[in-house]
């Protein structure tokens, strides 16, 4: 009886480290930007370091104030809240594109027995497999013989490749969760397939058509490989290069790097924390059929 | 017999004829975004592959059959870079695995702040990998950042490292900022599949006499060895993509001491605009993720036909 109520205990014991290990792993990162980035220039060039943020909003400052002056971008810094701006529109339509043709797709595959209906599915996935680099030299071919280069629609469209196929395939596990009666008692009601689609299960897929929509958007929002090889104009730079760029000044600023890379990072943050229920159940409905 | 008067299983065939066709229309934007944005690509970057096509030869590409492929993989610094994409890949992964199982595990039990810490779990996930490599970058930054500052304040180290002047040890932390990111996905799908293992085959275990340790290797791995296998693969696909890390803490230096393979293919493609050899190194990584892929997707398949899941 002891041994038990010992091994409880030990069981205890390591599971408080483990977790607190768990945290501090998570979390450390995130506290060190945060505390250069709230700190003065001369107090991130101390050694050792401060431990505590010194509350200096200087850095945020400095970036915020490209909004307020029209000059052209003169550092690094003023390219920020722009490629904000940029990636917010870009993300947006690729998370809406997403929606539309993912929930089609996806009804489709999961309702519809078509030629190539119960084949297409897991080619929708396999293609998840295919790394993007095998599309940006193509893509990059393309775009510059139409001339797509200096916008960010073709970036847009870049995105759509690597996001519709897995959008499909999330929606078809939704609408596969929605018992098909609901359709034919749809049907016998007088509606019309789209109807029945449009009006009747798409509502019922509210879950799905978010985790599509923010899980677009994110990939679209982090992605920097085509974002850098696809828009060859600053003033169109989306947030993953215009960051980037910080690097290579940083000894000027850690604090602007580091305030950079958190309001880079912060709207996929606020996303999938709000969010976290729809993404994983989103996501592992695709990973754990593979 | 006219028209007019429809047998009910003529009228049901009509009816399914309509829905094949409702059916295709709905998944034809999806199909096409598929075939023209993501099919024909890959096809159109073999061609490319096939040609010396370089950013002065606009448009005008010369058939050099697979003389890319050849350049490639006898250049000198295919072998390193593959030795080193290699040993990346599988520190990442092994990290990935290792952290997510005992957090997996940790988390697995209840107690209070459960969900508060899972919630948790999923910020590092949301990051780009940019974000990434800015954070490390400060992290591990050799004059004022805080791990030299606080491991030579606890006594740790004399003098500070400098973590980025060898290869090595830079694609260690790079290894490091990887698995940071990965672990989280790993540890939520990992726990999604604890909780699928039935109670009854621990019990059985504690009564045979197994002890923690064995009921661990013995009824809960094999049980979630898939899942395992599919976290792998995922860590596989993100390390072969490790390019944007690079690009930013390293440019693949010092030399080409962090050269990896993306890393290659970009420098090819767009540095040297060089897109012909560029495409044929992307390929080749296609090729050996798709056959990683394909295998690991047998070996779930092969045994779960043998009958433990089905």
């Amino acid at each position: 009886m002891t041994g038990r109520t010992r091994g409880r205990l030990v069981s205890r014991a390591l599971r408080v480290i483990v977790v607190t290990a768990l945290l501090l792993w998570v979390l450390l990162p995130f506290y060190f930007l945060l505390l250069v980035a709230l700190t003065s220039k001369a107090d991130s060039l101390a050694t050792p370091p401060r431990w505590i943020p010194a509350m200096d909003f200087g850095s945020f400052e400095k970036i915020f104030d490209s909004l307020f002056s029209s000059a052209p971008a003169s550092s690094p810094s003023d390219l920020i809240i722009p490629g904000i701006q940029n990636s917010a529109v870009v993300a947006f339509f690729v998370a809406l594109l997403n929606i539309v043709i993912g929930s089609m797709g996806g009804y489709a595959f999961a309702r519809f027995r078509f030629p190539g209906s119960r084949v297409v599915p897991g080619l929708l996935l396999g293609t998840q497999l295919v790394p993007v680099f095998a599309l940006v030299v193509p893509f990059y071919v393309i775009l510059r013989s139409v001339n797509l280069t200096d916008s960010n629609a073709g970036i847009v469209i870049a995105h759509l490749s690597f996001t519709v196929p897995f959008s499909v395939w999330m929606m078809r596990s939704f609408f596969k969760g929605i018992p098909i009666e609901v359709d034919r008692a749809a049907m016998i009601d007088g509606c019309t397939r789209w109807q029945v689609f449009y009006r009747v299960v798409l509502p019922l897929a509210r879950p799905g058509l978010i985790s599509v929509g923010l899980f677009s958007f994110m990939v679209s929002w982090n992605d920097f490989l085509f974002a850098l090889v696809l828009n060859s104009r600053t003033d169109a730079m989306l947030i993953q290069p215009a960051i980037s760029g910080l690097y290579n000044v940083r000894e000027q600023s850690f604090g602007i790097m580091a305030a950079g890379t958190l309001l880079a990072a912060l709207p996929t943050m606020l996303l999938a924390l709000i969010s976290q229920r729809f993404l994983v159940r989103g996501l592992t409905s695709g990973v754990g059929k593979v | 017999m006219t028209a007019a008067v429809r047998s009910p299983r003529a009228a049901r065939g009509a009816a399914r004829r309509g829905d094949a066709r409702f059916g295709m229309g709905m998944a034809a934007p999806a199909l096409l975004v598929t075939v023209a944005l993501l099919a024909y690509p890959l096809v159109y970057s073999f061609w490319v592959s096939l040609h010396d096509q370089t950013l002065g030869s606009r448009g005008r590409a010369e058939w050099v059959g697979l003389d890319n492929y050849r350049s490639v993989l006898t250049d000198p610094i295919f072998m390193p870079s593959l030795g080193r994409t290699v040993l990346f890949a599988a520190a990442v992964i092994a990290g990935t695995l290792l952290l997510g199982t005992v957090f997996a595990l940790a988390l697995n039990q209840e107690f209070r702040g459960r969900s508060v810490v899972r919630g948790v779990l999923i910020l590092p996930w949301s990051l780009s990998q940019i974000t990434l490599a800015l954070t490390f970058g400060w992290i591990f930054n050799s004059t004022f950042g805080p791990l030299n500052g606080a491991l030579k304040q606890a006594g740790v180290i004399d003098d500070y490292v400098a973590w980025f002047a060898s290869g090595q040890v830079a694609l260690t932390v790079m290894a490091v900022a990887f698995v940071w990111s990965l672990v989280p996905f790993a540890t939520l799908l990992i726990l999604g599949a604890l909780q699928t293992v039935p109670e009854d085959l621990h019990k059985a275990a504690r009564i045979d006499g197994a002890g923690p340790v064995r009921r661990f290797f013995f009824v809960t791995l094999p049980w979630i060895r898939d899942t395992v296998l599919v976290v792998a693969v995922l860590a596989l696909i993100n390390a072969f993509l490790a390019f944007a890390l690079i690009y930013v803490l390293t440019g693949g230096g010092p030399g080409t001491e962090t050269t990896l393979l993306s890393w290659w293919g970009y420098t090819t493609a767009f540095r040297d605009l060089d897109l012909g050899r560029g495409a044929a190194i992307f390929y080749l990584m296609t090729l050996a993720m798709v056959v990683l892929a394909a295998l690991t997707a047998l070996c779930i398949r092969g045994r779960s036909r043998k009958g433990r899941h089905e």
